[in-house]
């Protein structure tokens, strides 16, 4: 059967995604998503990327010092694609007006295979715990390609 | 080979240096130095942000003169990128507009420019009393990057 090609909405709620809260000034990884198997990620010029987090004392992130970056990696994630930022908080916290949301800039579309990982990365002055990372969400409009 | 990614320049980078202004100075209080095996390509149409913010924690004025540039690795060489403008253009809803597409500064450059490993980005700022201070501004730069 050919495969499938279909907008992807990527939230944070995904059943395959990690998130971390490491407590402390530090670039973590506050969302991981590894592409479950039979499935590719298209990533392309345009595609919408919003996201709202929160520190450890429940007030959200403030600039300067709060970074949003967005990468690719391969499964043994050695090989690293920067597809997004990293760019001060505020560029990506619009969720609604078309002509805010922040957008990626690449220059041909990225093909994100099964077993590797889309991981959007946060850094702030404060640090992040699990009550805040729950209290925190993103979205990243893509197109899923279903192989099977 | 060559690989081109997207990349944004902010004042959290490792490779800026930050100094506060002096008033009624137009002076460096942004200074990115390209590191060792990157390019950084500027082309026309990329978003420049910036907001200033105060020593006293209000808002730049808008009449503040702002400029970027590049400068070769002796610092000797400068091109101008962008400017000089009044900060009211980066400006439009009171403090610096970070997400509006229709009101974002962009480079008005005619082609690709290439800004090479060891050279730098400056943004500079004229501000009056009081002068603008590094650890309350900020920018971004979204470029790509050739590593």
């Amino acid at each position: 059967m050919a495969p499938r090609e279909q907008r992807f909405q990527l939230v944070d709620t995904d059943p395959n995604i990690t998130e971390d809260s490491t407590f402390g000034t530090t670039r973590r990884e506050t969302w991981k998503y590894k592409v479950p198997d039979g499935t590719e990620i298209i990533l392309s010029k345009g595609d919408e990327f919003s996201l709202y987090a929160e520190d450890s004392g429940d007030a959200e992130y403030t600039d300067p010092g709060a970074l949003v970056q967005i990468e690719v990696r391969d499964a043994s994630e050695q090989k690293v694609i920067n597809v997004y930022g990293p760019n001060n908080y505020k560029c990506s916290t619009e969720f609604q007006e078309r002509k805010k949301i922040a957008k990626l800039q690449l220059d041909a579309p990225i093909r994100v295979k099964s077993r590797e990982y889309i991981v959007i990365l946060t850094t702030d002055d404060t640090g992040m715990d699990s009550a805040s990372v729950a209290n925190s969400y993103c979205r990243l409009l893509c197109t899923k390609r279903v192989l099977s | 080979m060559a690989f081109v990614e997207p990349f944004v320049i902010t004042q959290e980078d490792s490779n800026v240096t930050q100094a506060d202004g002096t008033a009624e100075t137009l002076q460096d209080l942004f200074k990115y130095r390209v590191p060792t095996g990157i390019v950084i390509i500027l082309r026309p149409g990329d978003p420049v942000k910036l907001h200033v913010d105060e020593t006293d924690s209000s808002v730049g004025q808008a009449t503040s003169q702002v400029l970027f540039e590049i400068r070769d690795a002796t610092g000797e060489e400068i091109k101008p990128l962008l400017g000089p403008m009044q900060y009211a253009n980066f400006s439009a809803s009171g403090i610096g507009e970070f997400q509006d597409e229709d009101k974002i500064v962009r480079l008005g450059i005619g082609r690709e420019i290439r800004v090479r490993e060891k050279e730098y980005i400056v943004v500079r700022v004229k501000n009056a009393t009081p002068y603008a201070d590094k650890d309350l501004s900020w920018f971004s730069i979204e470029c790509h990057r050739e590593r």
